[in-house]
């Protein structure tokens, strides 16, 4: 028959299934060889499959492998070895594709796919993880239980809806553990920290902020959409969002770094004067050990070394770090006394023609006046952003002032730290991120690595450090025309689950746990408290996000795998009920006319008999009962009184 | 249906003009006859045993036959002779009075072993078979036995095996005082039930039986009730052996006759309940200590433990 379906097929479909998807859990770790190496492969095992002809003999496989595994072995060091582990797995799964399979290689296949798996989890913990996570889960136990009809016997066809039916009572069986796997996972005690948190040197390597400015070495500068950190915080006005992250003070004719010479900021009452913004910051790994924050920062929990408003970790993070930051919006910093030495050295060899150019903005004028006069002049002279045909040269900052006229934030930034600091203006170039997208639902800002940007300091006399940023608005329409499109706002929509997958499951440790348990006490002694299970603060809709479909979850799987109570018990629970009211208690093993019969009150009996005749009938006559019975009984345990 | 409730009310009242204080035996009775199983009284002799059968095959004007046990009576004294006939030169099979509709074997407990056991064979067969020839008994059959409980000597107790072979066992009882009264001013009580008009014929009969089997719907929670009641008999403390299959048969069927008499068309638990007492305790067999006990006072015990469906 055409509807059949051979339990064979069934199995090999699901054993490339769970293959194919051991290897995409991986995928992204390995290199393009292996990836090419196993779809061959698997397309050969196919071929093979297909024609039913398995060209190589399992020794000639197997001596294969064996000589694979050596090799790797030998290869392994502690830097690359869940790498190479990876590595050797996909290719002992491709090797065991083809073969001619026997129960015991669909088993090795699922094996190897969940070690796979396992290896996956070791590098990354996103989101996916948890999709193929369940895909094997539920592939797995549905391949268990065919391979069982297979080994018994191997001919055997099925109707689709046998199978279907085979399938899905399978399904069942992973279904009905999830419940208890959440709860599981909510109740069982944690470690202090997350154990899976594998570092992984290969990852962190994004581009946008960077330890130093070199002018002149590219002509392009890419653009990465990658999330470089998180803050939960209020949204607030578009023009406040600067992050700040490190200070340069050192430059050398082509580039800026940062001086060693810096001493730590005394605060001062006086500099607490703008709105304080409270952020918690959920940092992704990168390659600098800087901490970064709304513009400025008087308090960072995870470090204490404050140099000009920027924090530093002891090394670089190399999993995602979370930081609770106090900022002040203001975009002056009181100072009383500054090293001028620093903030106005100059490397020798700056051309005449910048210092002409200095000379001729300030001239005669103040501070205040040479900044605005400077200031003006980026805006004057037509500049335009841009992020390509940069000037390659050894003179960059004369090429951009005189003859391109266009470039990124780093040419304006640098240009006008050169001309104030020409100019007798003690000045410093701040680098960190400028701008943020408010992820209104998970209640926080999205920072991505094309948002990277570099700003100018100045100092006033009497005024304090004064935030400068030359840097025409160009730029902003630039990144916010990448920021409007479809794709990013699924890609946000994406990034709150992401989000809350991370800060939910991932990061869900002892602490988290207790606060949780703590919180529900509190909530069951005052029910009128808001429980609020925040990863920071103000994220209670997150968790929302993620419980509801948990509880309809559990709800659901709880009302498929327990009966309902009838309505004919709960019709007769009413009956006794209300005869209850009357002193007439009925015993278990009492049939209901036979309790009629002990009733003594000639009206209760008679208007009991009614709905126990009626009851009766369709009860014992198995009739079934509908919604007018229902109503009609109900109606006659309400007419049961004495009178 | 209702006429058919009508009537068995009828035969019921009619029996009792000449049955006085019996009425539950009789009710018991009938129950039996029409749920086409055979009836043992076990009772003190001068109490109406007779009376009560002979009542029965008169009033459905019946075929009746009696056999009075003791301690010589063959089989053949039950199933029948094949003779020799000179004139034809051949056997011929002269039946004996199990070939009635109803059979009264009085004091059953009289008869030696083997006359017991082919009569009791004939009532689970419904027929005989006598020098290889195969007779059918006749339709209906009911056939009702007594014996006396009291007096041992020279008896031969049914065996457990066989007794259940009887749908019921009943006592019928001391009569009231009215009752009795009303007896002993009748003085000649079996004759007077010989007398009973009949009520009901032969076809009727059958035609009520096949309607009992056909229209009482039994649902399945009523049969689970069943199956735990039976349940309860097998764990139960006071007896050696539970009910077996046929008990449960047998309890099944009464108690459907008992649902349709009641004028009900489907069972109730309390059918059950009511059937539970007569159909059970000849068939199970009472540990020694609880030999004693009244036995129906024990069956509605362990009834009592189980829950109804609802």
């Amino acid at each position: 028959m055409k509807a059949d379906i051979s339990i064979e097929f069934a199995v090999k479909l699901i054993t490339f299934l769970i293959g194919v998807i051991g290897f995409l859990s991986v995928v992204q770790h390995v290199s393009y060889l292996y990836s090419l190496l196993f779809v061959s492969l698997l397309i050969t095992s196919a071929v093979f499959e297909k024609t039913n002809r398995f060209i190589f003999p399992r020794w000639a496989l197997n001596s294969i492998a064996v000589m694979f595994i050596i090799f790797t072995v030998m290869n392994m060091n502690y830097e690359n070895l869940i790498e190479k582990m990876i590595e050797m797995f996909i290719f002992l799964l491709a090797v065991k594709f083809l073969e001619d399979k026997k129960t015991r290689d669909h088993l090795q296949i699922y094996t190897i796919s969940v070690f796979l798996l396992l290896g996956s989890a070791l590098l990354s913990t996103d989101l996916l993880f948890l999709i193929y996570f369940l895909s094997l889960v539920f592939l797995f136990t549905v391949a268990i239980v065919l391979l069982a009809y297979l080994s018994e016997e191997p001919d055997l066809r099925l109707r689709k809806n046998v199978l279907f039916k085979i399938v899905s009572k399978a399904l069942l069986i992973p279904a009905a553990a999830i419940p208890l796997t959440v709860i599981l996972f909510i109740i069982l005690p944690r470690p202090f920290s997350p154990l899976l948190k594998v570092s992984t040197p290969g990852q962190k390597a994004m581009t946008g902020f960077s330890e130093d400015i070199n002018l002149g070495m590219v002509s392009e500068i890419q653009e990465d959409s990658g999330t470089i950190f998180r803050v939960e915080m209020k949204e607030i006005s578009p023009a406040q969002l600067y992050w700040r992250g490190i200070v340069f003070d050192h430059f050398d004719g082509k580039s800026w770094k940062m001086s060693d010479k810096r001493e730590m900021v005394k605060l001062g009452k006086q500099l607490l004067k703008g709105e304080r913004v409270e952020q918690t910051v959920f940092l992704e790994p990168y390659n600098y050990k800087y901490l970064f924050a709304l513009d400025r920062p008087v308090s960072i929990n995870r470090s204490r070394t404050s140099k000009v408003f920027t924090y530093t970790l002891p090394r670089s993070p190399d999993k995602r770090i979370k930081y609770d930051v106090v900022s002040v919006l203001d975009e002056t910093i009181y100072e009383d006394e500054i090293n001028e030495e620093l903030y106005l050295q100059l490397p020798d060899n700056i051309s005449k023609k910048i210092t002409g150019l200095a000379e001729r903005l300030s001239s005669g004028k103040d501070a205040q006046e040479k900044l605005n006069s400077i200031l003006g002049f980026f805006s004057d002279e037509k500049f335009t952003y841009s992020m390509a045909g940069l000037p390659v040269s050894s003179t960059p900052l004369e090429d951009f002032l005189f003859d391109l006229k266009y470039g990124n934030c780093e040419y304006y930034a640098s240009s006008m730290a050169v001309l104030l600091r020409l100019s007798g203006v003690p000045a410093r170039v701040v680098g960190g991120y400028k701008g943020a997208d408010y992820n209104a639902v998970g209640g926080y800002y999205v920072v991505q690595q094309r948002n990277a940007h570099v700003w100018v300091e100045a100092y006033i006399k009497g005024k304090g450090w004064v935030r400068v940023d030359p840097t025409p608005a160009s730029r902003e329409v630039l990144i916010r025309s990448y920021q409007s499109g479809l794709f990013f706002k699924l890609g946000m929509a994406l990034d709150v689950v992401n989000y809350f997958w991370n800060g939910f499951v991932i990061d869900y440790d002892l602490r988290k746990q207790f606060t949780l348990f703590m919180r529900l006490g509190q909530g069951i002694k005052n029910p009128g408290l808001d429980i609020d299970l925040s990863v920071g603060k103000k994220s209670a809709g997150g968790y929302i996000i993620i419980f509801i479909p948990v509880i309809l979850f559990v709800i659901i799987s709880y009302r498929l795998f327990t009966k309902r109570t009838p309505a004919e018990i709960k019709i007769i629970r009413k009956f006794q009920k209300r005869m209850r009211k009357y002193g007439y208690e009925r015993n278990r093993s009492e049939g209901l006319d036979e309790f009629l019969l002990r009733i003594d009150d000639e009206q209760i009996r008679r208007k009991a008999a009614a709905f126990v005749t009626d009851f009766d009938e369709i009860y014992y006559k198995d009739q079934g009962f509908t919604r007018a019975d229902i109503k009609r009984l109900r109606e006659k345990i309400k007419a049961i009184n004495p009178d | 249906m209702d006429t058919k409730i009508q009537k068995f009310n009828e035969i019921l009242q009619s029996l009792l003009l000449h049955l006085h204080g019996k009425e539950k035996a009789l009710r018991l009775s009938l129950i039996t006859f029409f749920s086409q199983g055979h009836l043992l009284i076990e009772d003190l002799p001068g109490l109406g045993k007779t009376t009560l059968a002979v009542s029965i095959a008169n009033a459905f004007g019946l075929k009746f036959g009696r056999i009075q046990c003791t301690n010589d009576l063959l089989p053949s004294d039950i199933t029948g002779v094949s003779i020799y006939n000179k004139n034809t030169d051949s056997f011929e099979f002269h039946p004996g009075p199990i070939f009635n509709n109803i059979v009264l074997v009085d004091e059953i407990n009289r008869a030696t072993s083997k006359t017991q056991s082919a009569l009791l064979e004939a009532m689970q067969e419904r027929q005989i078979t006598v020098e290889g020839v195969t007779y059918k008994l006749e339709q209906p059959f009911f056939v009702i036995a007594t014996q006396n409980p009291v007096e041992h000597h020279g008896t031969f107790p049914l065996p457990k095996s066989q007794l259940d072979r009887f749908m019921m066992q009943i006592n019928i009882g001391y009569p009231d005082k009215d009752s009795e009264k009303r007896i002993i001013k009748e003085v000649m009580s079996s004759e007077a039930a010989a007398l009973t008009e009949r009520l009901i014929d032969k076809d009727e009969v059958i035609s009520i039986q096949k309607s009992i089997r056909d229209s009482v719907y039994i649902s399945d929670n009523v049969l689970a009730y069943i199956l735990d009641v039976v349940k309860a008999t097998r764990n139960s403390k006071y007896f050696l052996t539970g009910l077996s299959t046929r008990g449960a048969l047998a309890i099944t069927e009464t108690a459907r006759t008992n649902a349709f008499f009641s004028g009900r068309d489907f069972l109730i638990p309390e059918d059950v309940k009511e059937m539970a007492e007569f159909t059970i305790p000849h068939r199970v067999i009472f540990k020694d200590e609880y030999e004693s006990y009244d036995k129906k006072e024990i069956i509605r015990s362990i009834v009592k433990e189980v829950p109804v469906p609802v």
